[in-house]
């Protein structure tokens, strides 16, 4: 769907810094959903504003917009779920340049606002996906919990590694090579390059 | 004298941009390191970036954002910044050092050196890894030299993998995670100092 | 014309690894056995449950894969019994299962199988256990007793230089008998499996480093694993330098890092940690010793600091390697 091959990887390698945040549930999805949102609000917007971007100004229009909508997005959480945004709010900003990678790729720039819009879905949808199950992965192997709801821990001592960034480092590793696997055994294209 | 150890152990290894942060990875994987001395000097750039950026930032949000409580203008101002110090290294090179110019537009990306540096801002601030200007900027300097360090992992090891034969699901970006997460493991035996 | 060096083995024959491997289980037996007298039949069964879900990973791998079952080379045997000489004796059970299937799957076959891997697979899957596990990898069992759980002599000094020798004292199930380790280590010289330049140089920058910062040498080889990593570990031929001057230096480096984290950080414990570290560094040591090409001149480029440290670090290995051949 999307003609920038390449782009799956350098989204999921940009998501990783805030997946150092992402260890329960909760905060992934936080984190997931602030993310979804930046993305789409921010291809809307520059797709609006196209005409007043020219190419020198394009890379750093789009930071400004990218954070000025991760800003606002923080601020509205924060005023439903404090506790929860104050302990993620210092990794969010690095969305931005998720967001700006997203946009300076060939299906935002060249398309019409229908079809940026459809593959900025696609492309926040893979970032975000991916942090919210890398959260949801890192609760169940490294509390033994999911939402706060303890599952196993009587059972099995929970791994304590996934608590801290190498193990979302682990997981992350797992997932794209369970996504190449999946990939490779129903015949389409992966995220090699 | 052994504060500065600490902060040294702190930056290369157990709060490392790359494994701890994992900031640095998408200038990582792609493979268009050549040579010993183009990796050196990417990591050098990286450095000088980091130092710059933190000079500024560093006074800007102690002496004018925290106390006017701009707190939430903060990842704005620190990209702003940074984007133009990356200007002013190109611009300045560009006039009188031509090799380091056309080592700059072939190798650096601009996304992702931003976004270590703006990560650097952003998390040590916050943080408050080392206390006072002086030191702040040291912590800069040593947070360069890991990334510079993991860089030179990652180049000998890529070119030790090229010559294998890997299974197909782990080419590309499962093996750079997983390659990460081995060294985040290794790295995280320093910890508690 | 350019040559290109693969790495090792290189000589490929399952005959060939088969023998090294039959080797190296022997050498291993007596430090095994010595383990699961002191232990009990505790130790026994962490042995055989880790060796087995090692050599199961790789067929269920090999199966998965449709690929020839390669467990006939005994590599999957030996991961299996080094990784097991590790841990402590009364781990449970899965978490000594799941450090065997970490060390085979991700750390051996997914890096590319045999004689590929960049890490030694025994080494990763104990630090991953580390830290995965940290309760269950600190508590250390009384020799003798039915699982009454201590610390080591690292952390609570209070056994005699001569239980902590011969290697009854609490600790993993391989790593507290020297006298065993060192058995073991002469037969692998002796048939030539592994060289002297890794263990030399580990051990004597351990006493060195041991001597200059004024605590007791001897105990310091003795405990912690430092006998069974510079000996099995840290010699495994794929995850080390193929020049000697590099195995010097792995050697050196393992030691100085062993010693730094048992000085300065809280984790008694190095050895795991640095041999990892210098696992990871060793395609860099290759790298920086073997691209010096024999009769060359490096000569310094002015101006350019960073050109001046890469060539000032070629000069440098210029000079020691030309020493060698001297």
């Amino acid at each position: 769907m999307l003609k920038d091959k390449e782009t799956y990887s350098k989204i999921i390698l940009c998501s990783l810094p805030l997946t150092v945040v992402a260890t329960t549930a909760y905060t992934s999805i936080l984190v997931a959903v602030i993310s979804f949102l930046a993305v789409i609000i921010s291809t809307l917007l520059v797709c609006l504003l196209k005409s007043f971007l020219t190419e020198k100004t394009a890379l750093l229009a789009k930071v400004i917009i990218s954070l000025g909508v991760v800003g606002v997005l923080t601020m509205t959480a924060s005023v439903f779920y404090k506790e929860l945004t104050d302990s993620v709010s210092p990794y969010l900003p690095l969305i931005s340049l998720t967001t700006v990678l997203i946009l300076s790729g060939k299906d935002t720039i060249e398309a019409t606002p229908a079809n940026a819009l459809k593959a900025s879905v696609v492309m926040g949808g893979v970032s975000s996906g991916f942090l919210f199950v890398v959260g949801i992965l890192r609760e169940f192997l490294g509390m033994g919990s999911l939402f706060g709801i303890d599952i196993y821990t009587k059972v099995f001592a929970p791994m304590e590694l996934f608590k801290n960034p190498v193990g979302a480092l682990f997981i992350a590793a797992m997932l794209v090579l369970l996504y190449n696997i999946l990939v490779s055994l129903t015949g389409k294209r992966g995220t090699k390059e | 004298m052994r504060m500065i150890i600490t902060l040294f152990v702190t930056g290369v290894f157990t709060s490392n941009l790359v494994t701890y942060n994992l900031l640095g990875i998408d200038s990582l994987h792609s493979d268009n390191k050549t040579s010993l001395s183009s990796v050196l000097k990417n990591g050098f750039v990286v450095t000088v970036v980091l130092l710059l950026s933190t000079t500024i930032c560093q006074p800007l949000n102690n002496l004018v954002l925290s106390p006017l409580k701009l707190g939430y203008l903060a990842p704005l101002t620190f990209v702003l910044v940074i984007f133009g110090i990356l200007l002013l290294l190109r611009v300045l090179s560009s006039k009188f050092l031509p090799k380091a110019f056309m080592f700059l537009k072939e190798n650096i990306k601009v996304e992702s050196v931003a976004l270590i540096a703006l990560g650097l801002c952003l998390i040590a601030f916050e943080y408050e890894v080392a206390r006072g200007y002086a030191m702040s900027l040291l912590y800069s300097v040593i947070c360069g030299v890991g990334y510079t360090v993991v860089s030179l992992m990652f180049f000998a090891i890529n070119k030790r993998l090229a010559e294998v034969k890997l299974p197909e699901a782990v080419k590309g970006l499962p093996i750079t995670l997983l390659i990460a997460a081995l060294i985040s493991l290794a790295f995280g035996g320093l910890a508690g100092l | 014309m350019k040559y290109i060096t693969y790495v090792s083995p290189h000589l490929k024959s399952e005959n060939d690894t088969r023998n090294i491997m039959l080797d190296v289980i022997i050498a291993l037996a007596p430090a095994t056995i010595f383990g699961i007298l002191v232990f009990g039949y505790r130790a026994l069964l962490t042995v055989v449950v880790t060796v087995a879900a090692a050599v199961a990973s790789e067929a269920l791998y090999c199966l998965l894969l449709k690929k020839p079952l390669t467990t006939g080379d005994l590599s999957a045997v030996v991961t299996g019994l080094i990784l097991a000489l590790n841990l402590p004796s009364g781990i449970p059970l899965y978490i000594a299962a799941l450090g065997s299937i970490f060390a085979i799957v991700v750390a051996k076959l997914l890096f590319g199988g045999l004689g590929k891997n960049i890490v030694n697979p025994a080494i990763a899957a104990r630090v991953f256990l580390l830290a995965a596990f940290p309760a269950a990898m600190t508590t250390f069992f009384e020799p003798f007793s039915d699982l009454t759980a201590t610390a080591t002599p690292l952390s609570n000094g209070e056994y005699l230089f001569k239980e902590i020798f011969f290697g009854v004292c609490p600790g993993s199930i391989g790593e507290t008998s020297v006298i065993m380790l060192v058995f073991g280590g002469a037969y692998l010289v002796s048939r030539r499996v592994i060289s002297l330049h890794i263990p030399f140089s580990f051990i004597l920058t351990v006493i060195t480093i041991a001597i200059i910062f004024g605590r007791a040498p001897i105990l310091e080889i003795s405990m912690g694993g430092v006998m069974l990593g510079a000996i099995f570990m840290a010699t495994d031929y794929v995850t080390s330098p193929m020049t000697s001057l590099g195995k010097i230096i792995f050697g050196i480096g393992c030691g100085g890092i062993t010693m730094f984290i048992r000085l300065f950080a809280s984790l008694p414990e190095g050895v795991s940690y640095s041999i990892l570290i210098m696992n990871l560094l060793v395609p860099l040591i290759d790298k920086l010793i073997v691209t010096v090409p024999f009769g060359t001149r490096m000569s310094v480029k002015g101006g350019e600091i960073k050109c001046l440290v890469c060539s000032k670090i070629k000069k440098l290995t210029a000079k020691l390697s030309f020493a060698r051949f001297r």
